[in-house]
């Protein structure tokens, strides 16, 4: 079965001047009809720079190598007016902030309208039916209010359905949701992250999910992409990753999602920053910030499968599968939790 | 009925001091009363923010506020500051009132009250070199400009700073350094109470953690006190030693973080926290699924304020506005509390 979406060998520099900075180095990932792939990492390891990749979106000091393959079609190659046929009808994308991806002068209906209208020559009855149609999919209620109604009328979750709504509107197969949940309070992220996991089973529609919290990416995704300094660091099932991580940078990201149960327990964060690119260390990228790095980490580290489907790029890994490491905590003086 | 007077009966068997202990009030360093937040007081739709919370924080400890966006906690945090108009009650900070003062957020710098904000970026001024944004606070009281500089570094050094970062512009630090820099002038002041207002929210999970551990090293060493305002649950259980949860203004359940977190009473709490993503790998079913979003703080619900959204809610809820009653050693607002914990675990089995 081929890949709905098949991102291999993906390299993305960016021009300053005149030098090429990498800022995503060798990258792959695949993603199949239905299935919600997660991507996570910290600002900066080059997530939203894979998700502008697909969209033919990156800046134009920007080159990209490599290919992406979208139902079996080279994306890299197409022309800017093909492209245009692929942006909204075939792929569509979410954002960060909803409120401000809704344009506040105008009206809800419009702008869904816009969006159905983009890629179809649909009668003023059957778009409007159709609006409905997709406010009421994506769980909004009231949709023949909503569509009178202003951006600013709604609630921060409710542009954020409209936004979905929007990226589904021409029928997209493909949905990249880039921190969509990120500026929202945590019961109306739980309520986008159930709606897109309804999406993917309901339609069949593939993800891809950016993130940098690993609690969010496990609660929705099947698969999981860990990235550090713009290359993959580990890759496998949700599951997988979560019970035997390999990758030190996966574990130690691990240890920073909250656990309700230790009331009272300051978890370590990872000491130090990520690289900026264009200085990053030689050898493996995480080395600097690693606590088990080792004079064989001077060496460029390989992805490589370490089980099946669970590819690590670690020379360490195996080794120190073995042993896990509890968790550096620190007790908060005078509380026994 | 304000929120620290228990109408049940509270159970003296506690280890340690209930929270209608502190609501005597003799060693909380804030004490807040009754305090009603209004923006707009003078228009025709004056939006009461917060209703008549009463709330302590303790010397030496942490209270969290948490609730959803509109629920009143960052106007609370601003009222505390001078920096949001207060409609009635009262704000005390050792003892000295906070709402009568002529200019009020002199009166609470005064009293020894800082507020570290969400944002290091739009808190730092981008022309300023970071020892003279850090060094601010002492231009009153420090005259000489190599000592204001030098004490500078030295709180530099204390948030993990090298001293050649007092040179460098806020453009040239990363968001974790900028937000280190912002406590660092937090703490110039030397300050008794620091309000953290979302101070962790906009960092990465790796940095926020390391800013978590830094802020607790400082409570120590510095003898602090934190109000903190997240919707970060996991900083929440990290940090807090008590906890507030709010819902459209009002205080729906208050008491030590770790019973109100391990076994919430009241089921807004719940649902906040089982919204929380852990690593469980499944999506796990809150009992008390909240129906649609937070209401609108212009019109609240007659009866409970959370009853358009609660699951439990039953016909009383809709009329009688719960009070706050001590339920499982803590208080709470919930016709229903005390059900809470049988519900739940009749849904489990």
């Amino acid at each position: 079965m081929t890949a709905h979406l098949a991102i291999s060998n993906l390299h993305v520099t960016l021009d300053r001047q005149g030098v090429a900075v990498p800022v995503i180095d060798d990258l792959s990932l695949e993603i199949q009809e239905g299935e919600i792939v997660g991507m996570v990492g910290e600002s900066g390891s080059g997530k939203t720079m894979t998700a502008l990749a697909v969209m033919q979106l990156l800046p134009r000091r920007a080159r990209a190598t490599g290919s992406i393959l979208l139902a079996g079609q080279e994306l890299l190659d197409l022309p800017e007016s093909e492209m245009r046929q692929v942006r909204g009808a075939r792929v569509g994308m979410v954002f960060q902030e909803p409120v401000a991806a809704l344009n506040p002068v105008f009206t809800v209906g419009s702008q869904l309208l816009a969006a159905i209208n983009a890629h179809k020559d649909l009668s003023r009855g059957d778009a409007r039916a159709r609006a409905l149609e997709l406010l009421q999919n994506v769980g909004l209620p009231e949709p023949e209010l909503r569509l009178r109604q202003y951006p600013h009328h709604l609630s921060g979750g409710m542009c954020q359905r409209v936004m979905i709504a929007m990226a589904l509107a021409s029928g997209a197969r493909l949905l990249i949701a880039d921190e969509p949940t990120t500026s929202l309070d945590v019961t109306i992220q739980d309520e986008i992250v159930r709606l897109i996991r309804r999406l993917a089973v309901e339609s069949g529609i593939s993800v891809l999910f950016i993130s940098h919290d690993l609690g969010l990416v496990s609660r929705l995704c099947h698969r999981v992409a860990v990235v550090y300094a713009g290359q993959v660091v580990e890759t496998g099932p949700t599951r997988t990753l979560l019970e035997s991580p390999l990758h030190p940078y996966t574990q130690a990201l691990l240890r920073c999602v909250p656990n309700l149960h230790e009331v009272g327990v300051v978890h370590r964060g990872i000491p130090g920053t990520p690289p900026l690119p264009g200085s990053l260390p030689p050898g493996c990228r995480f080395r600097p910030r690693c606590e088990f790095a080792t004079d064989a980490c001077q060496a460029p580290q390989l992805l490589e499968p370490m089980a099946e489907d669970h590819l690590a790029r670690c020379v360490r890994a195996l080794e120190l599968a073995g042993r896990r490491t509890p968790a550096p905590t620190y007790q908060r003086q005078g509380e026994a939790s | 009925m304000s929120s620290t007077s228990p109408v049940g009966t509270p159970r003296a068997e506690l280890d340690g001091r209930t929270p209608a202990d502190a609501a005597a009030g003799q060693d909380s360093l804030l004490r807040i009363r009754d305090l009603t937040v209004t923006y707009g007081l003078r228009s025709r739709q004056p939006v009461r923010a917060v209703v008549g919370v009463s709330l302590d924080v303790r010397a030496g400890r942490t209270l969290a506020l948490i609730g959803e966006s509109g629920s009143g906690k960052s106007s609370i945090a601003r009222a505390v500051c001078g920096l949001a108009p207060v409609e009635s009650g009262s704000i005390t900070m050792d003892g000295h009132d906070l709402t009568m003062a002529e200019d009020r957020p002199v009166a609470a710098g005064q009293r020894g009250i800082q507020i570290v904000f969400q944002d290091p970026v739009s808190a730092l001024d981008p022309r300023w070199s970071v020892w003279r944004s850090v060094a601010e606070p002492l231009m009153r009281h420090v005259e000489a400009v190599d000592e204001r500089r030098e004490r500078a570094m030295v709180l530099l050094e204390r948030v993990g700073l090298d001293r050649s970062f007092g040179d460098r512009h806020p453009h040239q630090l990363s968001g974790g350094q900028r937000q280190r820099v912002t406590i660092a002038r937090a703490l110039a002041p030397a300050p008794k109470l620091v309000i953290l207002d979302e101070a962790v929210s906009a960092l990465d999970v790796s940095v926020r953690n390391e800013i978590l551990v830094l802020l607790d090293e400082l409570k120590r060493q510095e003898g602090l006190t934190y109000l903190l305002i997240s919707h970060d649950m996991g900083a929440v259980a990290q940090m807090a030693t008590d906890v507030a949860v709010m819902y459209l203004g009002k205080v729906v359940e208050s008491g030590e973080a770790a019973r109100v977190i391990r076994q919430p009473a009241h089921p807004y709490t719940d649902a906040l926290l089982a919204s929380v993503p852990t690593v469980s790998g499944d999506i796990v079913d809150p009992t008390f699924r909240p129906r649609g979003e937070i209401g609108d703080t212009a019109h609240p619900p007659a009866g409970c304020r959370y009853h358009p959204r609660c699951p439990l809610a039953i016909e009383r809820c809709a009329s009688e506005e719960p009070l706050m009653r001590m339920v499982r050693d803590r208080l709470t607002a919930c016709h229903r509390a005390e059900e809470t914990e049988s519900v739940k675990l009749g849904a489990r089995s």
